[in-house]
């Protein structure tokens, strides 16, 4: 199917036209960073203004990158849900209406389901089923079994912060600037990641579970000690980085003990960070396990990875243009 | 020249379509549930009317002020309609919707904001002025001179008692029409639309209120 995909669960204005859910003709999205740099995070209110103001345009400007009219397209993608509720609003309505408007199948997205099969787009030889996703971002942290597209079992999550939040919050321990993963991570890039020890966080026996905020919390305890005072800022970032990256890497190996896989995906905006990729990709060699990582472009949020579940998952998500709703805390399954 | 009107700013949704026959067809629903029922009023209006999205000459929409959510999924409604039907759209003031026809100067707009906020306009025969904020605040601004006859039209429950404490002699008029859409649908048949959908501006009043979600630490 030839699909338009839309985007605005949070502060990325994001539309994507994708051909069976791996080719991607085009792919839009207006990064919000300048409009929310000076606040020190997003602000919902802010957010919401800059969907409704570029949304329908963003629409208009994937369909002429990919040289495609809307009577040509199969059908549209919006995400539905879990998100900042102004935010979703704005695509689910945009969405509706244009499918009503043209009369095309409209397909709801759950968020997450789009960074798990961001990891098909552009990819000759997609990641074969079952699989086991890392799912990563600044709101979510989890370990999903992909047993074929409509059977997604959450088998592991953050019991607190996602990995993503622990970046930004202990970036705004050391004074980085918002956004603070990518700040983080490149001051890392002059640390020493084994010069301080921070907790790794172990599971309860049985479970695949996860935790961050013990991790941030000793990096604040520690910046306050005279230690911590004279330490270079390169080595924290660098020591942090590592603890949050074995957590992770620590939790994948367990399932992959647990269970046969047949790929792995790594997925979602911290998926971009290239200490946790070569940790995966290191894993997936050890196991003899092919790993798979979205372009960067395709783990931030963006549309081409909605398009991509719905062509998967075309058969649980069709709805009604007329009655869907936004659902900010939209449950996995 | 048939025309379907929206609004979700002026406190619920309301829809119209306007078929050039004596009296507009419209619809109102409840306060928050423009997102949920909108598009299912507007199919009602367009089969009953015996019209599909294409036929129609004219698209308009409230762009505000009033309810922000409001706004935002009107906007992205009419832009969404107007695009995937390529019907010309037009974008109608909340103030030139409530105001009524030919009224007597000076006239005060009062639309009802979030919770203890206002946003009103003053039509005097100079320039328009405007402004948004806690009610005493907006009335300081906009009324600054020597009471004396004042006609007020929109949500006015939320000010007359408010203007009469100051003095003046307040005459209240009713609004253009009962339902906003029908307004809109009025007003929009002389309108220049939108040289394109997507470079329609909604009218938010008020700059955002920068609240960042607090971060626990």
């Amino acid at each position: 199917m030839l699909l338009l995909g839309i985007e605005t669960s949070c502060d990325d204005t994001a539309t994507a036209v994708v051909d069976e859910g791996v080719r991607v003709l085009s792919n839009v999205s207006t990064n919000q960073d300048e409009f929310h740099a000076k606040y020190g995070g997003i602000v919902p209110e802010i957010a919401s203004r800059r969907h409704a103001a570029l949304l329908s345009a963003a629409v208009d400007d994937a369909l002429t990158r990919a040289g495609v009219t809307l009577d040509q397209l199969d059908g549209i993608a919006v995400t539905a849900g879990p998100g900042l509720i102004g935010s979703l609003v704005v695509g689910v309505a945009a969405a509706k209406a244009l499918a009503f408007a043209t009369g095309l199948p409209l397909y709801a997205v759950n968020h997450l389901h789009g960074h798990l099969f961001a990891a098909f787009l552009e990819r000759a030889q997609p990641p074969e089923y079952p699989f086991l996703a890392l799912l990563v971002s600044g709101g979510h942290s989890q370990l999903v079994e992909v047993a074929s597209p409509t059977a997604l079992r959450v088998i592991g999550k953050t019991r607190d912060d996602a990995a993503g939040e622990a970046f930004d919050k202990t970036a705004r321990l050391l004074g980085l600037p918002f956004p603070g993963g990518p700040a983080l991570e490149a001051l890392a890039r002059d640390g020493n990641p084994k010069m301080f020890a921070f907790p790794r966080h172990r599971p309860d026996p049985g479970t695949l579970d996860m935790s961050f905020s013990g991790i941030k919390t000793s990096v604040r305890y520690f910046l306050e000690t005279d230690a911590g005072k004279r330490a270079r800022r390169e080595d924290v970032a660098a020591s942090f980085q590592a603890a949050v990256v074995d957590v992770l890497i620590d939790r994948v190996a367990r399932a992959v003990d647990r269970a046969e896989y047949r790929a792995l995906v790594l997925s979602g905006g911290v998926a971009a960070n290239g200490a946790l990729q070569s940790a995966f990709v290191a894993l997936g060699e050890r196991r003899g396990i092919p790993t798979f990582i979205p372009e960067r472009r395709f783990c931030t949020d963006n549309a081409a990875m909605i398009a991509a579940a719905a062509e998967r998952r075309a058969g649980v998500c069709r709805v009604d243009p007329i009655t869907l709703v936004a659902d900010p805390n939209l449950r996995f399954n | 020249m048939k025309i379907l009107a929206l609004d979700a700013a002026l406190g619920g949704f309301s829809a119209a379509v306007d078929d050039g026959g004596a009296y507009p067809t419209a619809v109102r629903t409840g306060r928050q549930d423009a997102l949920e029922r909108g598009l299912a009023c507007i199919e009602m209006l367009l089969d009953t009317a015996g019209l599909r999205l294409r036929e129609l000459d004219r698209l308009a929409v409230g762009i505000g002020p009033g309810s922000f959510t409001g706004v935002r999924i009107a906007i992205a409604y009419a832009k969404s309609l107007a695009y995937g039907a390529g019907i010309p759209l037009v974008g109608v003031s909340s103030y030139d919707a409530l105001e009524p026809e030919a009224a007597p100067l000076p006239v005060l707009t009062v639309v009802r904001g979030r919770r203890g906020v206002i946003c009103a306009r003053l039509r005097d025969g100079s320039a328009p002025t405007t402004a948004c904020g806690p009610v005493a605040a907006t009335l300081e601004r906009l009324l600054p001179g020597e009471p004396g006859l004042l006609h007020i039209a929109g949500n006015t429950e939320d000010v007359l008692s408010e203007i009469a404490e100051r003095g003046w002699t307040v005459r209240v008029l009713p609004p253009r029409a009962d339902v906003p859409a029908v307004a809109i649908a009025q007003l929009a048949r002389t309108r220049v639309p939108s040289p394109s959908p997507h470079a329609l501006a909604p009218d938010y009043g008020e700059s955002p209120a920068v609240t960042v979600p607090k971060m626990r630490t």
